[in-house]
């Protein structure tokens, strides 16, 4: 039986219908009523929809406790709605994230920043001139690190008025001064600055384009930041850090997070807005200059002294920069030394570089300079310089080697020698000589006559003697020049590891000296 | 207080800027110079009780090149609607202005202002007043030179605004 027929009466009811009813209504009675509510509540979507709408909170709750099915089941329908919702007006979603998502930009962005100073650091680290060297002294005074220096110096600013004003009337909220600032009527101010974010929109910018931020009036500049509901209008004497620019904007968030639906409500009643009053006031930053126009006169006085310190570091300074240049100048110009980085301060001067082995002694320089050597800390890398000079001091080094390696022998107690025997030795001389003229320099060489352990001591020194002085002459006679050769007794050697009689004992050794 | 942002629009030269200095500094000034973009000024007034504050945001004057812009018009919570009771054809244009706002603000509350009325030797306006004030518009005749009318026109719209049509 079709449901239709139990909850309607045609017209063309028999009479039959009529009976069966009656007798069901006497042989169910009040069991019948209930069945027919029963049908009611499943078959009326309405009625189904009430109830289901007073479990679904419920029922939704315990599902989810049961696993994440329902969120999955869920997930599609629910993005879907969210990109239709979006679709239809961006806004309301973009009006939501807004005190969101600007902290979460502003954190990106500041690191990213950090990285940069460090880089500016490093620029400026190389950097010279008069106000570098002032930022410097400053630098090392304060313990900040000198582009936070290079920053501050160059940034001086005041925000002298912050402006609240709602965004869809251009009616003034808030409005808070610096001691001192001029004010004009602000509502007025405030309405102007609305229209003229109007006439940029309107005149410039298509609808989505972004929003006037700041206007430049004389030595004044108005710093905007736009929320959804209301502007915050910052009026800046100097030059404002870029930083100025995100702190606005993180104070308009706040305002927006704490004062959303007033926004929304404004009717022209500005009195709940008295509660962003410390927010605004918070603007209010960057008094340097302010604290500068009203010092009193004592303050003044001490101003002054500090300065004439000042002055007078910085003369102090100025000629010890000098000094420290000349010696960095000196030290350049000498061959073989090569400066690779030079810093001086009131704390010391530091200094490194390449030095050739060969090179002077970059101390030497400082004798004589003004600067005190105990303030000087140097670091020398060694290294071969290419200048002519030292190339041939460094064959002159060699050849001196391959002298002092010779050597000649003799039989047991005995000063003969064969003159074959020495012709490589003069050889070497030979070329030793020449070496030292060609780097400008006099040697002479030292003959020591050696003996071995056996025999009388008084005869051993005599032997020594003697054959340094056999060798001696058979090189002058060899074409050596007589006046280099200086011969001496060297005594009982101490080399070789044989006994008393080794044979390597028995000979004349030579060394290389400068001439006196 | 409570402020409220009222607009003045109308066709050019028909006496909104001489109206606002009328009511805000009661000066009169015969001189004229035409309104670039907008002058906002403001004054506080007794209205229903209430003490309120009125910006006024005096617009540019309509013409063939500058039509009013509707994001001057935003946020706004009344208008005067003026014309020059010596020029009809400013009125043509305040009924076209007022429809156009309509469709910007829907309906608030506005006055007609029929300026100039002591210029009663170069009257024109009845005729096509007439027609108007069957519109149901509200009007006043004001004079920004004498001060006739003035006071009573913002007053009132104030009034309206706060609520209270009557006063
Ligand atoms: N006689 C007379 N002259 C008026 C009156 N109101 C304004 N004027 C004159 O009309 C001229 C235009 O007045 P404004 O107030 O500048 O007109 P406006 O509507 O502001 O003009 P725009 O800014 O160009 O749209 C001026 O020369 C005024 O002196 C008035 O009530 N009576
Ligand atoms: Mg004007």
């Amino acid at each position: 039986m079709s449901p239709a027929r139990w909850s309607r009466a045609d017209n063309g009811d028999t009479l039959q219908d009529e009976q069966l009813s009656r007798l069901r209504a006497l042989v169910m009675g009040p069991a019948l009523d209930e069945l027919n509510a029963l049908r009611n509540r499943l078959d009326d979507p309405t009625v189904r929809a009430g109830e289901t709408s007073q479990v679904i909170a419920e029922a939704i709750a315990l599902r989810s406790r049961r696993g994440g099915e329902l969120r999955q089941a869920l997930q599609s329908s629910i993005e879907e709605a969210l990109r239709i919702s979006v679709q239809r007006d961006p806004h309301m979603l973009a009006n939501l994230l807004f005190p969101v998502i600007g902290p979460a930009i502003r954190k990106a962005v500041a690191s990213s920043l950090t990285g940069m100073l460090d880089a500016l650091n490093k620029t400026l680290e190389q950097s010279v001139s008069v106000r570098a060297v002032q930022w410097r002294l400053e630098s090392w005074r304060t313990g900040k690190s000198f582009g936070e220096i290079v920053l501050l110096r160059s940034l001086l600013y005041r925000v002298e008025q912050v402006f609240l004003i709602h965004k869809e009337t251009g009616l003034l909220l808030g409005h808070e001064v610096a001691q001192s600032a001029v004010v004009r009527d602000a509502d007025l101010v405030s309405g102007m600055l609305a229209a003229i974010q109007d006439f940029v929109r309107d005149s410039f910018a298509p609808a989505e384009a972004k929003d006037l931020e700041s206007i430049q009036m004389g030595e004044f500049q108005v710093w905007v930041q736009h929320g959804p509901g209301a502007l915050l209008a910052c009026v800046v004497r100097g030059v404002p850090p870029h930083e100025l620019g995100s702190m606005i904007q993180d104070r308009l968030e706040r305002i927006h997070e704490q004062m959303g639906a007033a926004l929304e409500d404004f009717r022209g009643d500005a009195t709940p807005f008295d509660a962003a009053r410390p927010i605004l006031r918070s603007c209010l930053t960057g008094q340097l200059e302010h604290a500068r126009r009203r010092t009193p006169w004592v303050l003044s006085a001490a101003a002054i002294l500090l300065v004439l310190a000042a002055v007078t570091l910085g003369y102090i300074d100025f000629l010890g920069q000098r000094r420290w240049s000349a010696y960095l100048e000196r030290l350049s110009a000498e061959p073989g030394i090569a400066v690779t980085s030079a810093q001086c301060g009131i704390r010391g001067c530091t200094i490194t570089g390449l030095r050739d082995p060969l090179a002077a002694d970059p101390n030497r320089f400082l004798e004589g300079s003004g600067i005190a050597p105990e303030k000087v800390s140097a670091r020398w890398e060694p290294y071969i310089s290419p200048a002519p000079q030292f190339a041939a001091a460094r064959r002159l080094d060699a050849h001196k080697e391959a002298v002092e390696l010779q050597g000649v022998f003799f039989k047991t107690a005995s000063a003969q020698v064969a003159p074959e025997a020495l012709w490589p030795v003069a050889n070497e001389l030979h070329l030793l000589l020449e070496a030292a003229s060609a780097a400008g320099r006099q040697v002479n060489v030292e003959l020591s006559g050696w003996t071995d352990a056996s025999g009388l001591e008084a005869v051993n020194a005599k032997l020594g003697q003697e054959r340094a002085d056999r060798v001696a002459s058979e090189l002058a006679a060899l074409g050596i020049p007589a006046g280099r050769l200086v011969s001496r007794a060297g005594g009982v050697s101490k080399s070789g590891t044989g006994g008393p009689k080794d044979w390597s004992r028995r000979r004349v050794t030579f060394r290389v000296v400068p001439a006196p | 207080m409570i402020h409220k942002k009222i607009c003045m629009v109308g066709a050019c030269g028909v006496g909104k800027t001489s109206l606002v200095r009328r009511f805000v500094e009661t000066i009169f000034d015969s001189r004229y110079q035409t309104t670039i973009g907008v002058k906002i000024d403001k004054k506080s007034i007794q209205a229903n009780g209430q003490d309120v504050t009125l910006v006024i945001w005096d617009l540019a004057g309509e013409d063939d090149l500058a039509q009013v812009r509707a994001s001057h018009l935003r946020g706004a919570s009344g208008y005067l609607l003026v014309a020059d009771g010596s020029r009809k054809s400013t009125l043509a244009a305040a009924l076209d202005l007022e429809r156009r706002i309509r469709g910007v603000l829907g309906p608030i509350p506005f006055i007609l202002l029929v300026n100039k009325s002591d210029l009663t030797d170069e009257w024109e306006a009845d005729e096509a007043l007439a027609g108007i004030v069957r519109l149901g518009w509200p009007n006043l005749r004001t004079s920004a030179k004498t001060g006739n009318g003035v006071e009573a026109a913002f007053q009132q719209l104030a009034c309206r605004m706060l609520g209270n049509p009557g006063d």
